[in-house]
């Protein structure tokens, strides 16, 4: 399935001017783009190959080899479009314990990691070791709370994450449909919220 | 045996011999019998503070040998009955009797586990609970998990087997004995207590607080031990066969003979269920079908006067075959089938000396072995495809002498040695898997008066693969009245590494993870090293294989209050701390980016608390011939670890980690639990009815998501689960019971996938002789 599926941009972006940090080295009128994207199928099929998202449009894009996608999905693997995985100059960087709302702009003394080789991603892949915890009493995907990820997009704009939920419809994990695995709606679905700051600064507000 | 154990044995007879005292003895002579001057047979009968003791004949009568003059507390106890404390100067002119009122609940009985010496439960300075014979036939339940998942302060879990939380602690800390002796077989800490039939018990004790200054490794939380019954009378044959709803069948038959100078006690059980699938795709939530049957046989033979002969011996076969989904990392799902035999054979046979000094000397041997196998295959296929076979095979011998001596009325020692030898056949094991650990405990109890009771000692363990330890206790009772009784002790305990932490040897072959226990790291690194499979050293080799025994400092307090006959009110409060708790951390990064995990001593709990209970026999206003007994126990409980709460702050454009250190509440423990049971006994029908309800308070299953929080979903809800059962007896041989289980059939397929839905059963016994 090839469509474009479930996928819904919301296009209640965010668009502020002039709220940025007087020491940060964004421009005071950088354009920021807040989205949730919806059900990013995530190789539904178990045939291995990524959905690939562009995050400023929320929207999947089919030519893995140009520079117009950030992020590429399969199962609980995410790729950047960098390295071995894409053209482009993407990357990422987990920050661990911070919510999303905590990150109001990319620090300065971090560095972005690349898709240097398939056990070497930007964005670790395995339990714990990256965005989410396998619960085996439960045999789901939590994403590990306060999580953000710092994604530089191919075109070296900056943009935030979090993953919202690894399951169809982003479904309340409290709820008993959910808890149990036999009612539970499928897994390889995600759901990102995002804030993209389209004019290359490093604010997100 | 060592020839150092040889040695101390000798010197010790030696010893005490040479202690002989001159004193003329006396004989103290009596007979008890119940309100309707009928005999009461087999009632224990002792002189507290002495290991002077014996029970009644058929006839109700005892004899007690060999007493030097003196005056002396004689106490007479029977399980049913309440038990007697007479004041008594030997010699005496005349025989004795007692006449025993029958006491359907509030009794109090003699105690073994607490001091390993026969003591009335009253006079014991630590808190016991005592769960008699009658309880457990009213309750009807076969499985120890069931019985004491009623008990106030016990809180029974699933976690690879039913295991039991005691003061807060995992079950890994508490010591499970039968008749004394130590089971074995604790798949990943826990042992199975729905092993443990309990068809043929004559109470169970189980001792709250650190008890490895007397019992050793194990019991760093407690101790429970499941008296089994001993023959009574001069034969008695009975049979009872038990079925239920998800087709669970149980029979048992019971051989007793009691003869001048032999006595055995055989019990034989067969039980199986068809277990329980919630949904027909498997799931989770199952109950695993199984059938099993257990053998049990004791023997005592009087050689003389002094000396007796005694050889119990038990074995165990379990089937268990179960199924359920599982998900790979790559969300398939396959089904698994996997088939588990369990064995679990021992012997102990032992020697117990009484010579005409106040000095008893018991010698024994015991020996246990514990196996299983684990099948599993992949039945989702057409064809099942078999792709795993591992087997489990622990040996664990003992030899041990124990001296009591009491030097006057007062004064009481009890001098013990040892030595333990276990070892491990396992397929994920290494090879020389094993271990020897050789102990001498000493206890004191000392009556300084009638208002108080000190007693205190150490055991010294010497371990061939850790650091020797010395465990010490001291405790306090004191009686300002007859009707307050308060009680004292600070202990530590400790519990040594089991097989897993020490000798694993385990490389997963699909993950490609590897975990090796603390004295295997070196050997299991070395092995990696050689085929080119380490990629990074994380831990240096030279602080590998370092593993100790993790310890507690633990305090209990609490009165007993009788306010009447009628009322016994308990509270005990209690704190433990546990040091150096073991758990597994990587040590080396594998070319697969997987990590190779060790065993180290890391962290530390803390559990504290207050526990309750309030025993009440009501009023007989339902008319004479009915006894009513009303009961209830309440628990608070406060069980942290320290955790290190890392929170990142970005502070002028400069990423900052803040760190502060909390304390969070550990994974499945409730912080209150309770129970209320009411007994009714209605003498004139020959009827028992009780309805009994537990209530285990809300807990958590874990942080799963990892923010050092519980939430909602991480939170099961609290519940309770009520039982009743109601029984008639026939002419006094026949007895017909049926009862119903978790009545309101509460489940909870996330968090409680073990707990089944309402169970019924009928019971029926025919006593033959």
């Amino acid at each position: 399935m090839n469509r474009l599926r479930n996928i819904t941009l919301i296009f209640s972006a965010l668009i502020i001017f002039g709220a940025a940090c007087s020491n940060s080295s964004s421009t005071e009128e950088d354009l920021i783009i807040t989205n949730t994207i919806n059900d990013i199928p995530a190789d539904t099929g178990s045939t291995g190959s990524f959905t690939f998202i562009n995050l400023s449009t929320g929207e999947i894009v089919t030519d893995s080899a140009s520079t117009s996608w950030d992020l590429g999905f399969a199962a609980t693997t995410i790729i950047t479009n960098s390295g071995i995985s894409g053209p482009g100059n993407g990357g990422a960087y987990i920050l661990n314990n911070i919510s999303f709302d905590d990150v109001t702009e990319v620090p300065s003394n971090i560095t972005f990691n690349q898709d240097d080789a398939a056990d070497a991603l930007a964005i670790p892949s395995g339990s714990g070791n990256g965005w989410y915890n396998y619960d085996p009493q439960l045999f789901a995907i939590f994403p590990i709370d306060n999580t953000t990820i710092l994604v530089r997009t191919a075109t070296g704009n900056f943009a935030k994450i979090e993953i919202l939920s690894y399951y169809e419809g982003n479904p309340n994990v409290n709820d008993p449909a959910f808890l149990n695995p036999g009612t539970r709606s499928a897994s390889r679905y995600y759901t990102l919220r995002v804030s993209l700051n389209e004019d290359g600064g490093t604010s997100f507000e | 045996m060592s020839f150092l154990y040889r040695s101390l044995f000798a010197v010790a007879i030696s010893l005490f011999i040479t202690w002989n005292s001159y004193a003329q003895k006396s004989t103290i002579l009596g007979k008890v019998t119940d309100l309707n001057d009928e005999p009461v047979i087999g009632a224990s009968v002792f002189l507290d503070g002495t290991v002077k003791g014996s029970s009644t004949n058929p006839d109700g009568e005892f004899l007690i040998t060999n007493v030097s003059g003196g005056s002396y507390i004689l106490v007479i106890s029977s399980v049913g009955y309440k038990t007697i404390r007479q004041k008594i100067e030997v010699p005496l002119t005349k025989a004795l009797s007692f006449i025993l009122q029958e006491e359907s609940f509030l009794f109090d009985a003699a105690v073994i586990t607490a001091t390993r010496t026969q003591r009335d439960q009253e006079s014991i300075p630590t808190p016991v609970t005592v769960i008699p014979e009658k309880e457990i036939e009213m309750n009807g339940n076969t499985r120890l998990d069931d019985i004491l998942s009623e008990q106030t302060g016990l809180a029974v879990i699933d976690n690879f087997g039913k295991g039991v939380q005691l003061q807060g602690l995992d079950p890994d800390y508490t010591l499970i004995l039968v008749d004394g002796e130590p089971l074995i077989g604790r798949s990943a800490g826990t042992l199975d207590l729905s092993r443990i039939n309990v068809g043929n018990i004559k109470q169970i004790e189980v001792v709250k607080g650190p008890s490895s200054a007397i019992w050793g490794s194990d019991a760093l939380a407690g101790v429970i031990n499941i008296i089994t019954e001993d023959a009574k009378r001069p034969l008695s044959l009975s049979v009872d066969g038990r079925i239920g709803n998800f087709n669970a069948y149980q029979s048992n038959v019971e051989l007793g003979i009691n003869e001048s100078k032999y006595s055995t006690s055989n019990f034989f059980s067969l039980e199986g269920t068809d277990g329980f699938n919630p949904t027909t795709a498997g799931g989770n939530g199952s109950v695993p079908s199984l059938y099993s049957y257990s053998l049990s046989s004791k023997h005592a033979y009087q050689l003389n006067n002094d000396i007796k002969l005694t050889t119990n011996a038990r074995y165990y076969y379990e089937d268990v075959e179960s199924a359920f989904d599982f998900e790979t990392m790559v969300n398939d799902t396959s089904r698994i089938q996997s088939n588990n035999r369990i064995q679990d054979f021992s012997i102990n046979p032992g020697i117990e000396i009484n010579f005409d000094i106040p000095l008893s000397i018991m010698a024994d041997y015991y020996l246990s072995n514990f196996s299983t196998e684990t099948i599993y295959s992949n039945i989702g296929n057409a064809d099942p495809d078999e792709f795993e076979d591992t087997s489990f095979d622990q040996q664990f011998q003992k030899y041990e002498m124990k001296n009591i001596y009491s030097w006057d009325g007062r004064n009481m020692s009890t001098l013990g040695f040892g030595q333990n030898i276990e070892s491990l056949e396992a397929d994920t094991y290494a090879e020389d898997s094993g271990f020897t650990n050789s102990f001498v405990y000493l206890q004191h109890e000392w009556y300084a008066s009638d208002l108080i009771n000190i007693s205190g000692g150490f055991r010294f363990d010497n371990h061939s693969e850790f650091d020797s330890r010395l465990t010490p206790k001291f405790s306090l009772l004191f009686k300002p009245t007859s009707k307050i009784h308060a009680r004292a002790s600070v202990g530590t305990g400790f519990r040594a590494p089991d097989f897993r932490q020490l000798f694993l040897d385990f490389d997963n072959p699909v993950a490609g993870y590897s975990v090796y226990g603390a004295r295997n790291a070196v050997n299991g690194l070395n092995r990696l090293q050689d085929l080119g499979l380490l990629s990074q050293i994380i831990v240096p080799q030279s602080q590998l294989q370092t593993i100790e025994a993790e310890t507690s400092l633990a305090f209990n307090a609490g009165i007993d209050i009788y306010p009447s006959n009628d009322i016994t009110f308990r509270i005990n409060a209690f704190r433990n701390d546990v040091n150096n708790l073991i758990e597994f951390q990587p040590i080396a990064v594998r070319t697969s980016s997987q990590f190779v995990f060790s065993y180290f001593n890391l962290d530390e709990v803390r559990s504290q608390g207050v526990e309750a209970e309030l025993r009440y026999k009501l009023p007989q206003f339902l008319g004479d011939d009915i006894q009513m007994n009303l009961s209830t126990g309440f628990q608070y409980l406060d069980a942290t670890r320290e955790v290190q709460d890392t929170r990142n702050v970005i502070e002028n454009g400069i990423l900052v980690t803040r760190t502060q250190t909390k304390r969070l509440q550990l994974q499945n423990r409730s912080r209150e639990s309770g129970n209320i049971k009411l007994f009714v006994d209605h003498s004139g029908l020959d009827t028992q009815f009780s309805i009994r309800a537990a209530y285990r308070g809300s807990f958590n299953i874990g942080d799963i998501n990892g923010n050092n929080r519980f939430d909602d979903f991480e939170t099961a809800d609290g519940f309770w689960i009520w039982d009743t059962s109601v029984s008639k007896s026939f002419n006094k041989n026949y007895t017909l019971q049926v009862g119903a289980d978790n009545i309101f059939g509460y489940t909870d397929r996330t968090y409680l996938p073990g707990q089944l839905g309402a169970r019924y059963y009928a019971r029926f016994s025919i006593n033959i002789y």
